[in-house]
């Protein structure tokens, strides 16, 4: 598959409210601009510590902002007898005929 | 490519519970006694994280900095807090306000006032909260983030007069990358929390990592609930929907994203977005983004962040996605 994406880092943040620390607004802007590597990435990236600012435009606003399994051997044990307590479970790897380790949906 | 062999299976541990009023799911590929010692670590974190940051528990730090609104002296804070609200007002910053800290106000107007897990009573989540109709908060909002200061030097916050906070969705993002930031020196690894989600990288096997793609509840579907099923190979990914935190107040349907422009619930013709980004923070706040721009502009949107690649289910049951989310799409023709 290919999964080569692209990186665009732009630099150039501005406008960033004195009451906001900007070592801290930096640090953010560095994590909007990355685009999320579907290449091995390191774990800095992945926890948004590299990239520069690309720009945003919210419509209606003012500010232009920087933005930058399933088990295929089934042997994935899960149990969910109380949902509220911590489970434990080791699945195994991914299989071809993969389907969803976990799932994003709306909050809940 | 076509895969040749049959991979190595990994050994990934899991652990699943209950906290922010979600499900949360962390996975480390990893040794198995170190993995499964690290992960009973993580439902503390999320325990000291939410009582810093919950609005539902009256002794929570939030909801005691919410209540000093208006006074005269910056008030101290844990460095939890000081991290989240930073990232809060940044996210306002970079989105000219559109996602803000500064909705609470709203969001008890609009009648939710106390966990939503304590409200639902349905299959479906429908709550009921009781109390007066909605009543509109100050437009404000809108920009009173602006008002906020934060004292570096003292790590404390000042919030201005009838201003209060609630970090909703930044918080969660924020708890899922800190949590994945302290689990991927040990391996691959996979945060989950109630759909957001961070990837540290590929397994071990250099798999990606396959995340479904959910339907929207009550969206008929002819098959399945799920939409797509993406391959992630690091950064985030969340959803923001409208679909499930809704509940009726005086019969008129109402849900947890609040249009800070008009200070109620958002009138979106999009019923979810999902986001796949840097971050499970960046993705969470795109994601709020697209739904409250609505489905035309929000796609445009995502289009316009090369960051960024996004899907968004409108309420007409029409799915569109961003050019760049095709690169995430699981293939039949996967190699591992």
């Amino acid at each position: 598959m290919n999964q080569q994406n692209a990186r665009t880092r732009r630099a150039g943040a501005t406008g960033v409210k004195a009451l906001i620390g900007a070592a801290a607004v930096a640090a953010t802007i560095a994590g909007w601009a990355l685009l999320p590597a579907n290449d091995p990435p390191t774990s800095a990236a992945a926890a948004g510590a590299t990239g520069g600012p690309t720009e945003l435009n919210v419509p209606g606003t003012t500010a232009t902002n920087p933005f930058g399994g399933n088990s295929d051997t089934q042997t994935q044990v899960q149990p969910q007898t109380n949902p509220t307590q911590p489970q434990f479970s080791t699945p195994r790897g991914f299989g071809r005929q993969a389907q969803p380790f976990t799932r994003s949906h709306s909050s809940r | 490519m076509i895969e040749q062999t049959v991979p190595r299976p990994a050994q990934i541990q899991q652990l699943a519970f209950r906290a922010m009023g979600s499900q949360i799911l962390a996975a480390i590929d990893g040794d198995e006694t170190e993995g499964t010692a690290l992960l009973a670590q993580v439902p503390a974190w999320f325990e000291e994280w939410e009582q810093s940051l919950s609005r539902f528990r009256d002794d929570s730090e939030l909801s005691r900095i919410n209540r000093t609104a208006g006074s005269a002296a910056p008030v101290p804070v844990s460095d939890t807090f000081w991290a989240v609200l930073q990232q809060a007002l940044q996210a306002a910053q970079h989105t000219g306000g559109l996602v803000t800290p500064t909705v609470l106000n709203a969001l008890e107007a609009a009648g939710y006032r106390t966990s939503f897990d304590t409200l639902r009573h349905a299959a479906h989540g429908v709550a009921t909260p009781t109390g007066t109709g909605p009543v509109a908060a100050p437009p404000s909002i809108f920009t009173r983030w602006r008002e906020i200061e934060l004292h570096p030097e003292t790590q404390s916050v000042r919030l201005p007069a009838g201003v209060r906070l609630d970090f909703g969705g930044t918080a969660k993002g924020w708890a899922v990358d800190e949590a994945l930031r302290r689990l991927a020196p040990h391996g691959p690894a996979l945060v989950n929390a109630g759909g957001d989600i961070a990837v540290s990288g590929p397994t071990r096997d250099g798999a990606g990592w396959p995340i479904g793609v959910d339907a929207p509840l009550g969206l008929e579907l002819a098959t399945d609930s799920q939409l797509e099923l993406l391959d992630i190979r690091g950064g985030g990914v969340a959803t923001s929907g409208r679909d499930y935190r809704r509940w009726q107040q005086n019969g008129t349907w109402q849900h947890h994203i609040i249009d800070p422009r008009s200070g109620v619930p958002a009138d979106t013709d999009v019923l979810a977005a999902t986001v796949i980004g840097p971050t499970a923070s960046d993705a969470e706040i795109a994601a709020k983004v697209a739904l409250l721009l609505g489905g035309a502009e929000g796609l445009r949107w995502l289009e316009a962040q090369p960051g960024l690649a996004g899907l968004l289910v409108l309420e007409t049951g029409q799915v569109t996605r961003s050019r760049r989310f095709a690169d995430y799409v699981w293939s039949s023709e996967h190699g591992t």
